[in-house]
C-alpha cells in the first residue's frame, strides 16, 4: 500500500501543524524563553520541512510516476485483504470485549476463527486452540499474576 | 575479584541457567522462521521477563538474541528466505552452497563462526565498557545531549538509503516520546484527557506492534505454504569447518571486530554490521567474481560480524544509556524498570549486574553450539510448522504481552495503533528502526537540553564550551551537513536521471 511521496508529505505537514499548534498552548515557564512547547515546536518545523521536501519529491516528474496509491499485488487478491483485516478485526474485538466475555472464551475464538480462516484442519484447529488458550492463561494469569479479564467464567476458574 | 564472585553467583543459580536454556531454545525457534525477527523475539520476551529478576530477566534477553541472529541463517541456506535480516546479506551463496549439497559445510561453518564473532563481541563490550563509563562518569548534561543527538544521527546517517524518510521516522519517535508530563514544567502534553496517556507511550507495547503486529500484518498477506523441497542436513554438521576457519581465519577476526565496532555505533545493528562486513570481504577478496555464487569466504565475515555486532550494541547502551540497535533499545527500557537506570553509575553502584551480563553472554555463545547443533539437525521439521498456525498464536501472544506490561487494555490499544502505523510506513519506506531509537532517546534529549540550557541561561554556545562536548557537537554537526549535501545530491541525481523511478 503505497502512496505517492506528495500524499505522505501533505500527512506530515498536516501533522506539523496540529503539533505547533498544540504546542502553542502550552503554558510558558515564567522568566524562562523555553518551556515545555519548545520541543513539539521544534519536532514540528521537522515534519513540515521533510514534509515539503517529500510534496517536491512527489511532484516532480520522476515523483509522478508513482501513482496516488499503489496496491501491493499481494492485496490485490481479496482473500489476502480479508486475512489483513481479520488481524486487525481480531485485536479489535477482543479491544471491545475481553472484560466482558474474558481472556479464555475470546481467545478461543478468535485463535478458531483465524485457524479456519487460513485453512487449517478443524479438528487440528480445535486441539491447537484449546491448548494454546489453556497455556497462555495458566502461564500469565497464575504464574505471573497478570490480571487476565475471566469475563464469563469470573468465579468458574 | 569480590565482584567477580558475585556476579558468578549471581548466574550460576540454577534458576537463571535453565532460563538460558529455555530462551535458548525460544531464540533459535523464533530466528530459524522466516518473517519472525531478533528484535521480535526479543519483544515478546519483554512480558514475561518483566516478572524476573534483573539478571535473569537480561539472561534471557541476551541469550535469545544472539540464538536468533545465528539461527536465521538455517532458513537462508534450506529455503532462500533468510530468518532474520541480519542474514540476508549472504542468504543468496548459503542457499547456493545447500543446493550443490554443502549444506552441512555452511551451517556448520556458520554456526562456528557465528559462536566465534559472538565472543568477540563480548570481549569488545569487556573491555570497552568499563573504560568508557570512567571517561563517562565525568560528563554532565552537555555531553549526554550531545551524545544523544550523535545516536539519533547516525540512526538517519548510517541506517537508510534515503535520509528524508529516516529523519521523519526518527521525528515520529520524538514526537511519541514528548506524549505525557513534560520533564520541566510538568505540564501534560498531547495526553487529550487520557489517564493512562499521562504516564507517556509505554515502549514495550509500541515495540511489539512496531516489530510483531506489523510483521504477523505482512505475513496475512502471504500466506504461503512452505512446501519445496529442503536439503537434509544429514551426516557430521562440523566436518571440514576447520579447514574453511583456517583458511579465512583473517576474515574471521576482519569480520568480529567490524560487527563489534559497527554494533556499538548507535542505530546500526547486527544487519547493517552483516552487509557492510559482506561488502568489505568482497571488496578485498582474491575471487571477488564468485561471491553469491556459494561462496563460503563473504559468509564467514558477515556471519562473524551480524553476532560480534549483538554484543557490540550494548557498549553504548550500558555506558551512556543509548541503544546501538533496535534490540538495545528495548534493554534500555528493561534496564529502567528494573530500577538500573543505565550509565556510567551502574559500573560503580553495581558492577556485579555488569560483570553478570558480560558471564552471561559468554555463557550464551557457549550454549550456542550445540544448541544451534540441535537446531540445525531439526530443521526440518522446524521450517515445516505451518505459518498459518503460528501467525495467529503469535497475535494472541502480543496481545497478552501488551496487556501484561500495563495490566490494561490500553497496551493493547496502543500496540495495534502503532502495529496498523508501522505497516503502514513500512510499506511506504520509511524504516522503523529510528521510531524506536527517537522514543527511547526522545526523553533524555529534551531533559538534557532543558537543564543545559538553564545552566547556560538560553547561550546555545554553552553547548561548545567543554572540550568533550564541543568534540560530540562538532561530529554531530559535520554529520547533518554531510546528511544534507547526500540529501540533496540524491534529489538532484533523481530529478537528472529522470528515466528511473524511485525504488519500490
Amino acid at each position: 500500500m503505497r502512496f505517492n511521496d506528495a500524499v505522505s508529505g501533505a500527512v506530515f505537514i498536516l501533522l506539523a501543524i496540529a503539533l505547533i499548534g498544540t504546542a502553542a498552548t502550552f503554558p510558558a515557564l515564567p522568566g524562562q524563553p523555553y518551556g515545555a512547547a519548545l520541543f513539539p515546536t521544534v519536532i514540528g518545523t521537522g515534519f513540515a520541512i521533510c514534509g515539503i521536501f517529500l510534496v517536491v519529491r512527489g511532484l516532480s516528474p520522476v515523483g509522478r510516476r508513482q501513482p496516488v496509491l499503489a496496491l501491493d499485488p499481494a492485496l490485490r487478491e481479496p482473500r489476502n485483504a480479508i486475512s489483513l483485516l481479520l488481524i486487525i478485526a481480531a485485536v479489535l474485538l477482543y479491544i471491545l470485549l475481553a472484560d466482558w466475555v474474558g481472556f479464555i472464551p475470546l481467545a478461543f475464538v478468535l485463535l478458531m476463527g483465524l485457524f479456519l480462516w487460513f485453512g487449517v484442519r478443524p479438528h487440528n484447529a480445535l486441539i491447537i486452540a484449546a491448548l494454546f488458550t489453556g497455556v497462555t492463561f495458566w502461564f500469565f494469569a497464575n504464574m505471573l499474576r497478570v490480571p487476565l479479564p475471566r469475563g464469563w467464567l469470573t468465579g468458574i476458574i | 575479584m569480590d565482584v567477580l564472585l558475585a556476579a558468578f553467583s549471581l548466574i550460576a543459580d540454577p534458576y537463571v541457567l535453565l532460563v538460558i536454556v529455555v530462551s535458548a531454545g525460544f531464540g533459535m525457534f523464533v530466528g530459524a522462521m522466516p518473517g519472525l525477527t531478533a528484535t521480535m523475539a526479543v519483544a515478546l520476551l519483554v512480558p514475561i521477563t518483566f516478572f524476573m529478576e534483573p539478571v535473569p530477566a537480561l539472561a534471557a534477553i541476551v541469550t535469545a538474541t544472539s540464538m536468533a541472529i545465528f539461527a536465521g541463517d538455517i532458513p537462508g541456506a534450506m529455503l532462500r528466505m533468510p530468518g532474520t535480516p541480519a542474514s540476508a546479506a549472504y542468504t543468496e551463496d548459503s542457499y547456493a552452497m545447500a543446493r550443490r549439497g554443502q549444506l552441512n559445510l555452511n551451517l556448520g561453518t556458520n554456526l562456528t563462526v557465528s559462536v566465534f564473532g559472538g565472543l568477540v563481541g563480548v570481549a569488545a563490550l569487556i573491555l570497552a565498557a568499563p573504560a568508557l563509563a570512567e571517561v563517562a562518569l565525568r560528563f554532565t548534561a552537555f555531553e549526554y545531549f550531545w551524545l544523544a543527538t550523535l545516536g539519533l544521527t547516525c540512526a538517519i546517517f548510517i541506517s537508510s538509503a534515503d535520509p528524508v524518510r529516516a529523519f521523519v521516522s526518527l521525528l515520529l519517535g520524538l514526537m511519541l516520546a514528548t506524549v505525557g508530563i513534560d520533564p520541566t514544567a510538568g505540564v501534560p502534553r498531547f495526553t487529550f484527557g487520557s489517564v493512562d496517556l499521562l504516564a507517556g507511550i509505554d515502549l514495550i507495547p509500541a515495540m511489539i506492534g512496531l516489530f510483531a503486529i506489523s510483521e504477523i500484518m505482512r505475513g496475512a498477506i502471504r500466506m504461503q505454504r512452505i512446501d519445496q523441497d529442503m536439503p537434509a542436513p544429514t551426516g557430521p554438521v562440523f566436518a571440514g569447518v576447520g579447514k574453511v576457519m583456517m583458511k579465512y581465519k583473517l576474515n574471521i577476526a576482519r569480520g568480529s571486530m567490524l560487527g563489534a565496532a559497527i554494533g556499538s555505533l548507535p542505530g546500526a545493528g547486527a544487519d547493517i554490521a552483516a552487509w557492510i562486513s559482506y561488502a568489505i570481504s568482497k571488496r578485498f577478496s582474491k575471487e571477488p567474481e564468485k561471491y553469491g555464487s556459494g561462496h563460503i569466504e563473504g559468509v564467514v565475515d558477515a556471519t562473524a560480524a551480524n553476532n560480534s555486532a549483538v554484543g557490540g550494541a550494548w557498549i553504548p547502551a550500558l555506558v551512556f544509556g543509548i541503544p546501538g540497535d533496535s534490540i538495545t533499545a528495548i534493554v534500555i527500557g528493561v534496564l529502567y524498570m528494573k530500577g538500573m537506570n543505565p550509565g556510567p553509575t551502574v559500573f560503580l553502584e553495581n558492577p556485579q549486574f555488569i560483570y553478570a551480563v558480560f558471564m552471561i553472554f559468554i555463557v550464551a555463545n557457549l550454549v550456542m553450539l550445540p544448541m544451534g547443533w540441535a537446531i540445525i539437525k531439526s530443521s526440518r521439521p522446524l521450517l515445516r510448522v505451518p505459518r498459518q498456525v503460528l501467525l495467529p498464536l503469535i497475535l494472541i501472544f502480543c496481545i497478552v504481552g501488551s496487556f501484561a506490561m500495563t495490566n490494561s487494555i490500553y497496551g493493547v490499544v496502543l500496540m495495534l495503533g502503532i502495529g496498523i502505523a508501522g505497516w503502514l510506513l513500512e510499506e511506504n519506506g520509511f524504516p522503523v528502526a529510528p521510531i524506536i531509537l527517537g522514543l527511547v532517546l526522545g526523553g533524555l534529549l529534551e531533559r538534557t537540553f532543558m537543564s543545559s540550557m538553564l545552566r547556560t541561561q538560553g547561550d546555545l554556545l554553552g553547548f561548545f564550551e567543554r572540550p568533550v562536548a564541543a568534540t560530540l557537537g562538532v561530529i554531530t554537526l559535520l554529520l547533518w551537513a554531510f546528511t544534507v549535501i547526500k540529501a540533496i545530491q540524491t534529489f538532484r541525481s533523481s530529478r537528472a536521471a529522470g528515466g528511473i523511478g524511485p525504488a519500490s
